[in-house]
């Protein structure tokens, strides 16, 4: 090695390669294909860790969350005491994150990840001309459309079938033998509406149950009727029949391969869900989008015990998400997938500034979202709402969520800036959701070219043993992949957290086939890639 | 075009079968016959018969009444005291909680939708459930849930503005969406603004901020205002009462019982007396407030009115009828030629949905074979449909094990996602509203493999049945006539259980790969000719009962077979 750099959270997987002093690579046997070994078989042979890239955790709180008691205005708790006077949240109560804002005194374990910096706060998320109808906001929410237009495809389903084109078509395969997307729920929602209005997620409610009642099924296929709607009728149906076989045993391997580490608290919905997710993040599917759901928050009446503002319906629900989502992100900690996790939570709106007499508030505009997971960019974005600003009783507008959206499909999954602009119709500002990425507000141009090099593997052609550099010139998340000529991975090189460096990766090749190969390395928004060429 | 026009082409077992799978849940082939001999109007006719009412469920463990008699007004002290007193009628035990007697309503209720005779009420019961929602387990008033469902059922072919009426003054709805707490100080803007959104007028495109081409958020303000004052007569939670014998004593005294519905109240102190004024959507309409019970019934009613009095109010219940019954498509033909002339007719019928159905149910759009299988079965068509379709278990049920078996109904309907009386949200099953995949949503990967776990479990032996399958299919067959023909077998069961005909290539191979198991067709007849001459001989019955479980297995699993 050239310079030996300061590692930034040296990761299991990277100790074990430097450890060895070669990266253990999946090799083949006899010729056999890669394919045949790909997937968790793979990943015991090898004991490495299942290669997985980066998942988001969207969980919805149906019914509109009531923002102002979730995320408590201590900037002006006067006002708010004033306009909520039966259900206010008493001053000392709440959990104090800054000066301005203190979380309901039940989320104590997301308190904790606030002071872990996992834990960011988007405030005033909403859109121009909110929309005060469930089931309209909700649309809205999930197909990140404009107040004034029906669009029938979720944001997530199109940025997932820009990258994974045609499906189902030709899926699964190597590339993605898992499902793209799972809702652990019956049906899958409206967020993971394909373009051409596919479902680009399968519904999931438990492994086993799936697994045992989709094993023995056939797989019937005759020819279509002639009448159109009755064989675009089959035809879908024929679809989730497919899907539901292909999927039933990669979901019940992932499902066995890894067991919780953590204890999720009983009696709660949320946590049953993120229980599986977990599971499944950890078996090694390289499932991109997990939705979870937790309903209850449209507290037109009893939102709060009558005599105690802190007790009371909102109360429980937000004990629960809060207790949820931090045995989650425990878990996946412990299970060592906390670099790969990002969740984010999200309702169709929140609720109006002012309580009603039942002890309820009905329906609002804007609300916060949170984020949360290790790679998050912790802190609030935005400020408390302004209290002296209403509009007929409802909070005025920080951000708009489709600038959340695009600032998770950039940061996180690296979207680029026009792919993200075909997803969401527009150019939406974003704003820092990820730790060390960039946002179009900052100063700093975007990741370029110019931050790293990769330079060409040495020797080349190779025989047995290689290198590969590069050189970054700022900290970020590094992802070095070895794929074959088929554009099949066949390694995980590196996928870290890196900082500032020249960096020198062994690299044992005497276990591949003869051929060419690329070495790509990803780096933010941009890769570079060099051929290999091995050959004896 | 779509036409209205009564039908007037065949008549034969598909179409029968077509109209009784819509109007109901399935048919027999006894059932089907009988159809095609009557004709298409005597089935009509036959289908909006309206139906005795069946017998309330009495509580499964011991047998007890906890639902008062028709017509009486319930009161606490008869219906809530406690069980041990036996100076008391009936018997609604506090102690058991909501749950156990709702559980009781479920499965009573898969019971009537299974045996009831052939009518289009149980589905109309359904839909009006479906249309004016209320979730059971938030409502935590097992008598009043079920009350509401019985209404439902009695006026199921009712008019619509009734029942609209009857529902804003319900007390299961006053407790789901907020009612109880719509007061003066502080109205609640629950029930105002389903109503207009999803009950009544609909919600259009939203225009500018607040207007939605039917109406505006100043409406649902002001409705809510017109609705202040309203409480459901027991208004505690009765698991927090269990010791209040007398619930009226918690109410305020200036209470007055609504005349028309014992369940609801009216309490004056809590009632906006002020006038309500409406927006441009309503002509700029203002109700003016009361002071009196009999004012602020009026008040409701001049709401009722005035949304009834907008066209687009009958077009919204025709299109929610169409939806249910035909297809969820509806462009500009439909809404010209189908849902525009029925609203008119419903208008001019004094809102009745019955006459609209029976034009509807017999026109030639109804008919037309381009719509055959444009629905996909909802879980109540495909688990009741079944039950109904295939009824030779009937006879055979344990009356000790009845309790479980349509229980077992329930929870497979729950499993599927119709749970009954228990909707996905205040907007009803989202197979009948969500765009653009409507009854698409019934079937995921999730509930797909449920869906072959039930039909599988058919043909398995059953312990309610003295451990003899659900679906005898070697009985099943020999209803049929021509059974020792394979493929005219095959034909048939067809016409039966599918919407839509199969090819000749998918019938030559469901009998050849699958009946036969790799046979050829023709040699079902020797199997089916030697069970026929010898009925009592085992391996010649095993002979033929082996390849028909083998084949009702897969046409149940097809994916034709969800086409509804």
């Amino acid at each position: 090695m050239k310079n030996e750099p300061t590692f930034k959270g040296l990761s299991r997987r990277s100790f074990i390669a430097r450890a060895t002093g070669a990266v253990t690579l999946p090799i083949l046997f006899n010729g056999l294909p890669l394919k045949a070994f790909d997937g968790p078989a793979l990943h015991d042979l090898y004991n490495v860790e299942a290669e997985t890239d980066r998942v988001l955790v969207l969980v919805q709180l149906n019914g509109g969350n009531d923002g102002l008691n979730t995320v408590i205005p201590l900037n002006d708790y006067s006002t708010y005491a004033k306009l909520r006077p039966n259900i206010a949240i008493p001053e000392k109560s709440a959990l104090k994150l800054t000066s301005g804002a203190g979380l309901h005194p039940n989320m104590t374990g997301m308190q904790q990840l606030w002071d872990e910096k996992k834990l960011g706060i988007i405030q005033g998320v909403s859109y121009p001309n909110p929309n005060l109808s469930h089931f309209r906001s909700t649309d809205i929410w999930m197909s990140a459309s404009a107040s004034n237009v029906n669009e029938t495809t979720g944001w997530l389903g199109r940025y997932l079938n820009m990258e994974y084109p045609n499906y189902p078509q030709g899926f699964p395969n190597a590339a993605m033998p898992d499902p793209i997307a799972i809702q652990m729920a019956a049906v899958v929602g409206l967020s993971l509406t394909g373009l051409e209005h596919q479902s680009m997620g399968i519904a999931l409610q438990d492994p086993e149950t799936f697994y045992r009642l989709v094993s023995g099924t056939d797989a019937p296929g005759s020819d279509l009727p002639s009448t159109k709607l009755a064989a675009a009728n089959i035809t879908y149906v024929r679809e989730v029949q497919t899907k539901s076989m292909q999927f039933s045993t990669v979901i019940k391997a992932a499902a066995d391969k890894a067991k919780n580490i953590e204890t999720y608290p009983a009696g709660n919905k949320l946590a049953d869900q993120l229980k599986v997710v977990a599971r499944l993040i950890a078996g090694g599917l390289k499932t991109r989008v997990y939705v979870v759901q937790l309903g209850g928050f449209d507290t037109h009446a009893g939102q709060t015990d009558s005599t105690e503002p802190t007790k009371g319906t909102h109360a429980n629900l937000l004990e629960m998400v809060s207790q949820a989502m931090t045995a989650f992100q425990r878990d996946i900690e412990k299970l060592g997938a906390a670099d790969r996790v990002v969740a984010m939570t999200f309702s169709e709106f929140g609720r109006r500034a002012n309580s009603n007499e039942s002890y309820g508030t009905d329906h609002g505009t804007s609300a916060p979202m949170f984020i949360l997971g290790s790679p998050v960019q912790e802190g609030i974005t935005g400020t408390s709402p302004d209290l002296s600003k209403l509009k007929d009783d409802n909070l005025p507008i920080q951000f708009d969520f489709r600038q959340v959206y695009a600032s998770i499909l950039e940061q996180w999954f690296g979207a680029k800036k026009s792919v993200v602009k075909q997803v969401l119709f527009d150019n939406f500002d974003t704003v820092k959701v990820i730790k060390g990425q960039t946002t179009s507000v900052d100063e700093a141009p975007s990741v370029s070219t110019q931050v790293f090099t990769l330079s060409p593997v040495a020797p080349n052609p190779v025989r047995s043993d290689a290198s590969v550099s590069y050189d970054l010139r700022s900290e970020g998340m590094v992802h070095l992949n070895l794929f074959d000529n088929l554009g099949l991975h066949v390694a995980t090189l590196v996928a870290e957290y890196q900082g500032v460096g020249s960096y020198s990766i062994p690299l044992t090749a005497s276990n591949l086939p003869s051929g060419s190969y690329v070495i790509e390395l990803r780096f933010g928004n941009d890769r570079a890639h060099q051929v290999m060429v091995v050959a004896r | 075009m779509a036409s209205l026009t009564q039908y007037s082409g065949p008549w034969t077992r598909r179409e029968a079968a077509h109209l009784l799978r819509r109007a109901t849940f399935g048919a027999s082939i006894a059932e089907i016959d009988a159809a095609v001999k009557a004709g298409l109007g005597s089935t009509i006719k036959a289908l909006f018969t309206p139906q005795p009412t069946p017998k309330p469920p009495v509580n499964t463990a011991d047998g007890s009444k906890w639902i008062p008699d028709a017509g009486k007004v319930w009161t606490t002290t008869s219906v809530f005291a406690d069980p041990n007193d036996s100076s008391t009628s009936t018997a609604y035990d506090i102690r058991k909680g909501p749950a156990f007697y709702n559980g009781i309503t479920k499965t009573w209720w898969s019971q009537q939708m299974i045996l009831n005779p052939p009518s289009i009420q149980e589905k109309l019961a359904l839909f009006w459930s479906n249309h004016f929602a209320t979730e059971m387990s938030v409502v935590q008033h097992s008598i009043l849930s079920f009350e509401l469902l019985a209404y439902f059922r009695a006026n199921a072919f009712g008019s619509f503005k009734s029942i609209a009426r009857r529902v804003t003054f319900d007390g299961a709805m006053l407790r789901y969406l907020n009612g109880n707490v719509n007061t003066k100080g502080s109205p609640n803007e629950n029930y105002g603004r389903e109503l207009q959104e999803l009950f009544t007028i609909g919600k259009g495109p939203e225009i500018s901020q607040g207007d939605y081409t039917t109406y505006t958020e100043q409406d649902v303000r002001a409705a809510a205002r017109v609705l202040t004052g309203w409480r459901e007569f027991g208004v505690r939670d009765l698991v927090l009462t269990a010791n209040d014998l007398d619930l009226r004593d918690n109410l305020p005294k200036s209470a007055a019982v609504f005349p028309d519905n014992p369940n609801a109240v009216f309490v004056l102190t809590q009632h906006d007396t002020g006038d309500k004024q409406f927006s441009q959507r309503y002509g700029n309409r203002v109700i003016k407030g009361r002071n009196t019970v009999q004012g602020a019934i009026a008040e409701v009613d001049e709401l009722l009115d005035m949304i009834f009095e907008q066209n687009a109010t009958a077009e919204y219940l025709v299109l929610r009828l169409y939806r249910w019954f035909v297809n969820s498509d509806v462009n500009d033909e439909i809404r010209n030629d189908i849902i525009k002339p029925l609203a008119s007719q419903l208008r001019n019928n004094s809102y009745n949905v019955g006459p609209i159905l029976q034009s509807l149910l017999s026109s030639e759009h109804f008919f037309d074979a381009a719509l055959r299988g444009c629905q996909l079965r909802s879980p109540a068509d495909m688990v009741i449909g079944l039950m109904r379709a295939v009824p030779g278990w009937k006879p055979l049920i344990d009356p000790t094990l009845e309790t479980r078996f349509y229980g077992g109904i329930a929870t497979s309907l729950a499993a599927q996602q119709m749970d009954l009386n228990e909707p996905a949200s205040v907007a009803g099953w989202e197979a009948y509203y969500q765009s653009p995949d409507f009854y698409r949503m019934w079937l995921t990967t999730a509930t797909l493999p449920l869906r072959n776990g039930f039909t599988d479990a058919l043909l398995t032996n059953n312990a309610a049945l003295g451990r003899k399958p659900i679906l005898d299919t070697v009985a099943f067959v020999k209803q049929l006539q021509g059974a020792s023909d394979s493929l005219d077998m095959i034909n048939q069961l067809n016409e039966i259980f599918f919407a839509v005909p199969f090819t000749e290539s998918t019938t030559m191979m469901l009998a050849e790969e699958v009946l036969m198991n790799g046979g050829r067709y023709y040699e079902w007849a020797t199997l089916w000719n030697a069970h026929i001459a010898d009925p009592t001989k085992t391996s010649a019955f095993n002979a033929v009962r082996t390849p028909l479980d083998r084949l009702f297995k897969y046409l149940f699993r097809m994916a034709e077979f969800q086409l509804g």
